[in-house]
């Protein structure tokens, strides 16, 4: 049987299982943009989260074989994601923050958006105001609005309980408010 | 229809930005917000983080199908290779042996050579143990005699 865009994702696991790259490439299409999400909100650089990103997935489908299907595929695949950043992190120490010129073709991307509000100064105010937000609030902020993410899946990563991480994500959206109203 | 509360709002914010309700609790949320400055606040406040977000590249899937094809194709090369260095390994262990037997022959001399220690199957003292000179070439024998000597 060959898989579909529309197979569930537990039938594409049994596929890949049994080595079918189709079915590889149906989960890696569904899920590399959550995935790099993830990596970008734990790493803060594009480079390094894609880097993280396709070492994910070569993790994913190395030890697929072992995914006993107690959780989704999905939350799987961003602990996994989560991990590899963590370990990506680890090695090399050092964070680097986005550049302003990156923000700026995002918005350039975004017509709509870039009509609406963001000078440079404004993405350099939100920036700053991020990053004072502690690592769990900053990191569930991130995860929830970049990689959409349910709480669940974000008190998984930052290794809370799901109404933990509803509520960093609740204070940190909140603190953010306060220092930009500042 | 519902009418929102701000607390319940709130969690939905990030989904309204991200354009992921139902059309009619989109419209629903819509008009608590439209009515609520603290919520529309907020709103704008994730709208904005939500554009600066950094999008995935586009060539990123490909760059994972590729190494991933790399990896399996590593793996299967691997799964012969690694017998390799054995098969390496049996196959000098052969060729000096035959080596070793071809180019560096032992010189033996009659007395060591495997035919003289062929004795009689005598029950005889004097006899048993004693050598197998028989079809012996003259030649030999004269050899054979002079190392005794």
């Amino acid at each position: 049987m060959k898989p579909q865009k529309q197979t569930s994702d537990e039938v594409l696991v049994r596929m890949a299982c049994s080595g079918q790259l189709d079915a590889m490439d149906i989960l890696i299409d569904r899920y590399y943009s959550v995935c790099f999400g993830t990596c970008m909100a734990i790493l803060q650089d594009q480079d390094h989260a894609s880097d993280a990103c396709q070492n994910c997935f070569v993790k994913i489908f190395r030890s697929i074989s072992r995914f006993r299907g107690d959780g989704t595929f999905r939350s799987w695949a961003l602990t996994i994601a989560r991990n590899e950043s963590l370990a990506l992190l680890r090695q090399r120490k050092t964070r680097r923050e986005i550049t302003y010129d990156k923000a700026d073709l995002q918005l350039q991307d975004k017509e709509n958006v870039s009509e609406k509000i963001f000078s440079k100064m404004e993405v350099s105010r939100v920036r700053k105001a991020f990053e004072t937000l502690p690592k769990k609030q900053r990191l569930a902020v991130k995860l929830r609005i970049d990689g959409g993410l349910s709480f669940r899946e974000i008190g998984q990563i930052i290794e809370s309980s799901e109404g933990a991480a509803r509520v960093s994500y609740h204070h940190g959206v909140r603190k953010l408010r306060e220092l930009l109203e500042q | 229809m519902i009418v929102w509360e701000c607390i319940e709002a709130k969690r939905y914010l990030s989904s309204l930005a991200r354009d992921e309700l139902p059309e009619s609790v989109e419209a629903e949320l819509d008009l608590h917000v439209s009515s609520c400055v603290d919520c529309s606040n907020e709103l704008e406040l994730i709208r904005n983080l939500f554009a600066l977000r950094v999008l995935a590249p586009s060539e990123l899937p490909y760059k994972i199908k590729r190494k991933l094809r790399e990896e399996i194709f590593e793996v299967e090369t691997l799964s012969w290779k690694k017998f390799l260095p054995a098969a390496a390994m049996a196959a000098f262990l052969v060729s000096a042996s035959l080596i070793d037997r071809v180019l560096f022959l032992p010189e033996v001399s009659l007395l060591e050579q495997d035919f003289f220690v062929e004795v009689w199957p005598s029950d005889d003292y004097d006899l048993a143990g004693s050598l197998v000179l028989d079809n012996f070439s003259e030649e030999s024998l004269n050899l054979l005699f002079e190392e005794i000597r």
